[in-house]
């Protein structure tokens, strides 16, 4: 097989690859690192927030955000 | 300083969409011999190589600069968009983030089905890949502004 041949087929393969990966990562949640904006926390892996939202893949619904706003702004103790 | 990064961000996605557009044109419709010298010939007729490297480059910085402003961007925005049930806008731009990683991981392939424009049985992969890469560029571009913009929209 020529360089060229195994070059096209390795770019094609690696693209394909990339994507499956990809949306992998994403449904499963395999984040090789969290940052959380918030707090301005970097860890390695997945890690769960403390405080705001975390930067994995972000997948937090929205009554969990509201709830960490609400609850770091002392918002909460006064809606309630 | 995160306004100064969004308005360079935007500045690269201009550039960007401006050359992904040529070399699309010119790639699905390249211009005919003797064709008529209107806006829309001299449009096909640009050679669609030179875009290249340029694609490349504009391609990783503005996604780069997009990942650095990201986190404000998920802090002051999207906890409002979620908060006001704005879930159209707010998927759409999830799709965007989307879109552009894949992109990334189409780059090498793009570069080389471009790196010999000569080899004919390689045409419409170039063409397929560069209207893909295109489309993922438009789709970042209209919703990065709708999303920019969006109180103006009166949702």
């Amino acid at each position: 097989m020529s360089d060229a041949v195994a070059i096209s087929k390795f770019v094609i393969a690696f693209a394909v690859a990339y994507a499956l990966l990809y949306v992998l990562s994403v449904q499963y949640n395999l984040a090789l690192f969290t940052y959380h904006a918030a707090t301005e926390e970097f860890h390695f892996l997945v890690q769960p927030t403390t405080d705001g939202p975390a930067l994995e893949v972000a997948r937090m619904r929205p009554l969990d955000i509201s709830s960490a706003i609400f609850s770091s702004s002392g918002l909460a103790q006064r809606r309630s | 300083m995160i306004v100064f990064l969004l308005i360079v961000h935007s500045l690269l996605a201009v550039a960007l969409l401006g050359a992904i557009t040529h070399q699309t044109i010119s790639a699905w419709v390249p211009a005919s011999c003797g064709a008529a010298d209107s806006f829309i010939a001299r449009m096909r007729a640009v050679p669609p190589t030179s875009y290249v490297n340029a694609v490349l480059v504009l391609y990783a910085l503005t996604a780069l600069l997009g990942a650095i402003i990201y986190p404000s961007y998920r802090l002051n925005v999207r906890i409002v968009l979620e908060q006001m049930q704005l879930y159209i806008p707010n998927g759409a731009f999830e799709l965007k983030e989307h879109f552009v990683a894949l992109g990334l991981g189409m780059l090498p392939a793009y570069w080389y089905f471009w790196r010999a424009p000569h080899v004919a049985q390689y045409g419409r992969t170039r063409a397929i890949l560069t209207a893909l890469l295109a489309f993922i560029v438009w789709w970042g571009f209209v919703v990065g502004h709708i999303l920019n913009n969006i109180r103006g929209f009166d949702l």
